[in-house]
């Protein structure tokens, strides 16, 4: 009797814990990201498609990350230097991270596309800003596709523009995210 | 009789509501600091009156001109987040990192709870009805604080989400906005009961950052997208803001019909609450980022973004049509009719503006003939409500409002082509002020159609005014007539009889514009450049730049029911409060400038709001929600210029005595006009009027003082607020009564034991005294002895017969050995030598009468014989004692030795008992010890070995003895 229900608790957790890995958990493996910064005097772009990410849809929580030094597509070689040395100080802080939870109530078991806002703590060149940041979500067959777009401030992140570059860096920096989650 | 009636187009049209805009006044401030530029999170009003302004780089106070940051303890972070005092007066303060603290006597201090405290930033810290504080925390729940412990309501106890932005204390409930909806808290005899409400039961955003209490059932919340909701404690339904397009928004405040919005991307709105719970017609009043809200006790609303501060008139000043500047620059007369709404005279017609249900203003014209629109000078509604319509020229005009129909007045020859002045009245009565004179219309019914005939009656020079030209009349609350007239002072009618009042009576100036009548029933009126004028029926009290006006020609006067009296100048108004005679300002503190000062623009409606006109906006002014005077805090108090932290009532050393004071008057809305008197009572009795916010007193005297300082807008101090601050300094160690006292006993005790000492030797001298007459006594009764006589007489005998020679010898030493008796017998001491000297005259006589049987060796160097003293008579004493109790024999001679030894002079014979021992008394001995018991504290002592009787006699030196007894 007692061996029975140890049995059935077992099978019983065994089948919750699979049931979880399933369905809760999605993760981002190649997802896209990419900046502009519209400076008077300059374009800046760049992109990287090392974004990664986890995002529980039961908790409703998330986590993303994309290493600095995977930022390619700028004008120039210097330019590129410039970014990862003077102004990111890739070396010191070699990611950019966004983590908390998710503001709206959705059913992530129905198709269908979604607007909701991710609440967290937005980590660029090591300095915390709490940010609410809108994204789409479409579901389709179990399958996450998650696009969104915001801009950050180089002063909220305690990113330095030298005052000779003022004219080629804007403050205000584009960023879109592209990416998709698949159930793990 | 019917008069025709001319009836006229009327036109309807919808103004605008966004054209107000621009005339919402604001001022700004802005905070400042060393390390960075500060970013304001939260502000507070504490119980003193001090604005409280919590940013990122400290804790502020601001007394309307100048932030004053606060200091802390070391270990205090920088980044403030929130403020609450509770009802026991302490500050509770809430920083970014979690932490709790004080603000206690002007300094910062950390909370250190056994508990610990929390690590996520505190949102807001509120206390509920029942005493309970409650804390909210970005990430943590809630905390709340009773029976001096902690404790946390979060996720695990059914909180939707432990991220709360707000709390609000409710009758019942504790209502918290968080990341994932509204949760309604209350505790239940120890238990947490929470309800939580989201997206998922309606909630328009599941992120709300603010909740105010709007009434016992409406509250409004603010969310991140969906901008803003009104709802119930059961959050059944959400009313929001249609097409919200103000950003984030932040924070809530309500006041009057009006919610405040602090909004992210377009600053400051506000809007009107229509029907509980609609929020319409948006105002932006400053577009700056705004994140926090506040109203001030005087009504201003303060609004904070970034590093700004900025105050507005809130709803109690409020502008309310803009008028075109054509319109304005020629406005001569504003009326409120019964419904509230606006009349005014413009260049195409009479103007009437109402605001419709849906909070939009309508308006619509009443055109009379051109000529007419632009001189109309007075407005009136009757209790039919009625229009009537003063013009200069041209007589006056009664409208019908509802048809729009009007007709002049024409049956009164006066008024046919008078300059009406104004029109006034009270119930049936309608009084027509001219320059032509002045008219009364008793209504009747039938008045009510404004075709039938009015029953007028004339009143001019001859009546009794004493002259035609009359700005104004005024029925007071008496029923008493009041006529304001230029050159003749004012006259009241009253019961068909006129009573003037001019220079005669002391008025000052005889050109009188206007009357008002304050609620005590004081008739107040406006006269040319003297002032406002108040008049209690006997005396008139003359308000003037001294008192604190801002300008001695005013003209418009108006009364509240609140009992403030507005008195209209160019550059704003001045607001007498009659009771306290507290005069405060509106001006360009207000962002008020050109106010329109014609007699008929100041004007107040049935609720008793004033509406008046400044630049081109109507503004209309809520006195009951106004705090009318400033407050007066004592900051700081200083000793010898440093800060002391010091309770009322504090005492001070006798030293110190250099104390200083800061205090600081607020009165938000006009801190540019605050004077202070101050004055120290136990230093001086006069009130000192100053500029300065400090002041010292050097070297006080010891005592008990009270320094009071109060605040004033002008150089009226009548009933301003006070401060006080009673200390103490100490008296000097001697001058305090208790060393007074102990001063008093311990010379009483020195004097005590002084007296008590004399009276003790006083007693000692009597008795040696007594003593040395006993010892002369013994030894004169001894020298006198008839045997002594007898056996010196016998031998006295003998040697004359042997050798007369001797004889005269011999009675030489008898007169000597008498006299020194009598020389010495009232000394207390003789030198060794003196009484050597008597002893030798004894002894010489004993010699002759015993020859060898008696022999005596005397062993006393003369220095010695110098040194010592001892009492007269002692030798002589003992050896009559050796003579006297031993048998003197040829073949046993009795030898008397004297000697000093050891500072003692020893006396001893040997003993050869007589076979009849003569009877003794002793006394001889007795006396010489008590004698020498009173001279030193060294005893004779005396002893009796059978061979030798010796006595050995403590001797005096020189140094031992005091002058007492060397008499």
């Amino acid at each position: 009797m007692f061996l029975r229900s140890l049995v059935a608790l077992f099978v019983c957790c065994f089948t919750l814990v699979a049931f979880q890995v399933v369905t809760n958990l999605f993760h981002a493996t190649e997802g896209k990201i990419s900046f502009r910064s519209e400076a008077p005097m300059e374009l800046i772009k760049a992109s990287s498609n090392s974004l990664v990410g986890l995002m529980d849809t039961v908790k409703k929580n998330f986590s993303f990350k994309v290493p600095i030094s995977s930022f390619e597509g700028f004008n120039s070689r210097t330019q590129r230097e410039h970014f990862n040395e003077n102004y990111m100080q890739t070396e010191q802080y070699p990611e950019a991270s966004f983590k908390g939870k998710l503001i709206e109530d959705i059913d992530f078991s129905k198709d269908g596309t979604y607007e909701v806002r991710a609440k967290g703590m937005l980590n660029i060149h090591g300095v915390e800003k709490e940010r609410i940041l809108k994204s789409n979500l479409t579901i389709k067959n179990k399958i996450i596709s998650l696009r969104s777009n915001f801009t950050v401030l180089l002063s909220d992140h305690h990113i330095p523009i030298p005052k000779v570059v003022y004219q080629k860096l804007a403050n205000e920096i584009k960023v879109e995210v592209n990416t998709i989650l698949q159930p793990r | 009789m019917r008069i025709p009636a001319t009836v006229l187009s009327l036109f309807l049209l919808i103004v605008s509501p966004a054209a107000l805009a621009q005339t919402n006044f604001f001022k700004t401030y802005h905070l400042t600091a060393e390390s960075s530029v500060p970013v304001i999170n939260a502000l507070y009003q504490d119980k003193k009156g001090y604005l409280l302004v919590a940013a990122t780089t400290g804790l502020y106070r601001f007394d309307g001109l100048a932030f004053h940051k606060f200091s802390k303890d070391e270990n205090v972070p920088d980044n403030v987040t929130a403020i609450c005092q509770t009802k026991d007066g302490k500050q509770w303060i809430g920083f970014a990192d979690g932490k709790l603290g004080w603000l206690h006597q002007n300094k910062l201090s950390l909370q250190n709870p056994e508990e610990g405290l929390p690590t996520k930033a505190i949102k807001k810290i509120i206390q509920d009805s029942v005493g309970v504080v409650w804390i909210a925390t970005a990430g943590e729940g809630i905390y709340y604080y009773t029976n001096n412990s902690f404790y946390n309501i979060n996720a695990d106890d059914g909180l939707s989400d432990n991220y709360v932005y707000d709390i609000e204390a409710t009758q019942q409930y504790i209502i918290a906005g968080t990341d994932r909806g509204i949760n309604r808290c209350h505790l239940s005899s120890g238990k947490k009961i929470i309800s939580s409400f989201t997206s998922r039961n309606g909630l328009p955003d599941n992120i709300v950052s603010s909740i105010e209490v709007i009434g016992k059932e409406v509250l409004a919340i603010a969310m991140q997208d969906a901008g803003v909701a009104a709802t119930g404690y059961e959050f059944r339904k959400f009313s929001t803001v249609a097409s919200w397009q103000f950003g984030q928004a932040n924070d809530l405040l309500a006041s009057g019909n009006k919610l405040y919005v602090a909004s992210e991307d377009f600053g400051l709105v506000s809007f009107d609450r229509v029907n509980g719970t609609s929020f319409l017609n948006p105002q932006i009043i400053n577009e700056q980022k705004a994140t926090c809200l506040l109203q001030d006790s005087e009504g201003n609303i303060w609004v904070a973004g970034n590093d700004q501060l900025i105050r507005t008139n809130g709803t109690k000043l409020r502008p309310l049509i803009q008028l075109p500047v054509n319109e304005a620059s020629n406005l001569h007369a504003l009326l409120i009719d019964n419904n509230n709404h606006v009349w005014y005279n413009s260049p195409t017609g009479l103007k009437h503006i109402e605001k419709a249900a849906d909070g939009k203003w309508k308006e619509r014209i009443f055109s009379l003939p051109v000529s007419i629109n632009a001189h109309i000078t007075a407005l009136y509604e009757d209790k039919f409500q009625n229009i009537w319509i003063g013009t200069m020229g041209n007589g006056a005009f009664v409208l019908d409002a509802v048809s729009g129909r009007f007709r002049k007045i024409t049956e009164n020859n006066l008024l046919i082509s008078a300059s009406v002045l104004s029109i006034t009245g009270k119930n049936d009565h309608v009084w027509l002020a001219s320059l032509e004179g002045a008219v009364h219309c008793r209504l009747s019914e039938k008045n009510k159609n404004i075709d039938e005939q009015l029953n007028l009656k004339d009143f001019t020079t001859l009546s009794g005014i004493g002259t035609n030209y009359i700005y104004n009349i005024f029925t007071d609350s008496r029923n008493r007539t009041w006529f304001a007239t230029d050159g003749k002072g004012i006259a009241l009618y009253d019961n068909g009889k006129f009573t003037n009042y001019n220079q005669k009576n002391g008025l000052k100036s005889e050109v009188v514009y206007q009357v008002a009548e304050d609620k005590q029933g004081n008739i107040w009126f406006t006269s040319f450049n003297a002032g406002a004028v108040k008049f209690d029926g006997k005396h008139f009290r003359y308000f003037t730049k001294a008192d604190g006006l801002s300008d001695m020609n005013l003209t418009s006067i108006a009364a509240d029911k609140n009992g403030n009296i507005y008195l209209g100048h160019k550059k704003g108004i001045d607001i007498i409060n009659s009771t306290t005679s507290i005069i405060t300002y509106l001006d360009e503190e207000q962002g008020l400038e050109n106010i329109n000062t014609d007699l008929n623009t100041i004007t107040t409606c049935k609720e008793g709001d004033v509406y008046f006109i400044a630049d081109n906006v109507i503004y209309k002014y809520a006195a009951s929600q106004v705090n009318t005077q400033p407050k007066v805090v004592i900051d700081r108090i200083q000793l010898f210029l440093n800060d002391v932290q010091v309770e009322n009532g504090h005492t001070f050393a006798s030293s110190e005595d250099n104390i200083s004071f800061y205090y600081t008057g607020l009165y938000y809305s006009q801190p540019q006009k605050i004077q202070y008197q101050y004055k120290l009572d136990g230093f001086g009795d006069q009130w000192i009027t100053t500029n300065d916010r400090r002041r010292d007193f050097p070297k006080l005297a010891p005592g008990t003082y009270t320094f009071k300082v109060r605040a004033s807008l002008n150089r009226n101090f009548e009933n301003a607020a006070e401060s006080s601050f009673t200390f103490t300094i100490a008296k000097p160690l001697w001058m305090r009564w208790w060393f007074i006292v102990l001063l008093v006993l311990s010379l009483g005790m020195i004097l005590y034991f002084y007296i008590k000492g004399r009276e003790k030797r006083l007693k000692n001298l009597e008795r040696l005294e007594k003593e040395k007459i006993q010892s002369q006594f013994e030894t004169l009764r001894n020298q006198v002895n008839p045997h002594f006589l007898f056996n010196s007489f016998n031998t006295l005998i003998s040697e004359i017969e042997d050798d007369p020679k001797r004889a005269v010898q011999y009675v030489e030493h008898m007169a000597d050995f008498f006299r020194s008796i009598v020389t010495y017998r009232e000394k207390d001491i003789i030198t060794l030598g003196e009484e050597i000297s008597i002893i030798k005259d004894y002894l010489f006589i004993q010699k002759k009468r015993y020859g060898n049987a008696f022999q005596v060796h005397i062993s006393v160097t003369a220095e010695e014989e110098k040194r010592y003293y001892l009492a007269p008579l002692t030798l002589q004493l003992l050896a009559e004692n050796a003579i006297k109790h031993n048998s003197v024999l040829k073949e046993k001679p009795l030898l008397l030795e004297v000697f000093v030894e050891a500072d003692q002079l020893v006396v001893r014979n040997n003993i050869s008992p007589k076979i009849r021992p003569e009877k003794s008394a002793g006394l001889g001995l007795q006396n010489i010890h008590k004698r020498y018991q009173l001279l030193t504290n060294k005893t004779v002592v005396v002893s009796n070995d059978d061979e030798y009787f010796t006595v050995i006699i403590p001797l005096i030196q020189q140094d031992d003895t005091s002058s007492d007894y060397r008499r």
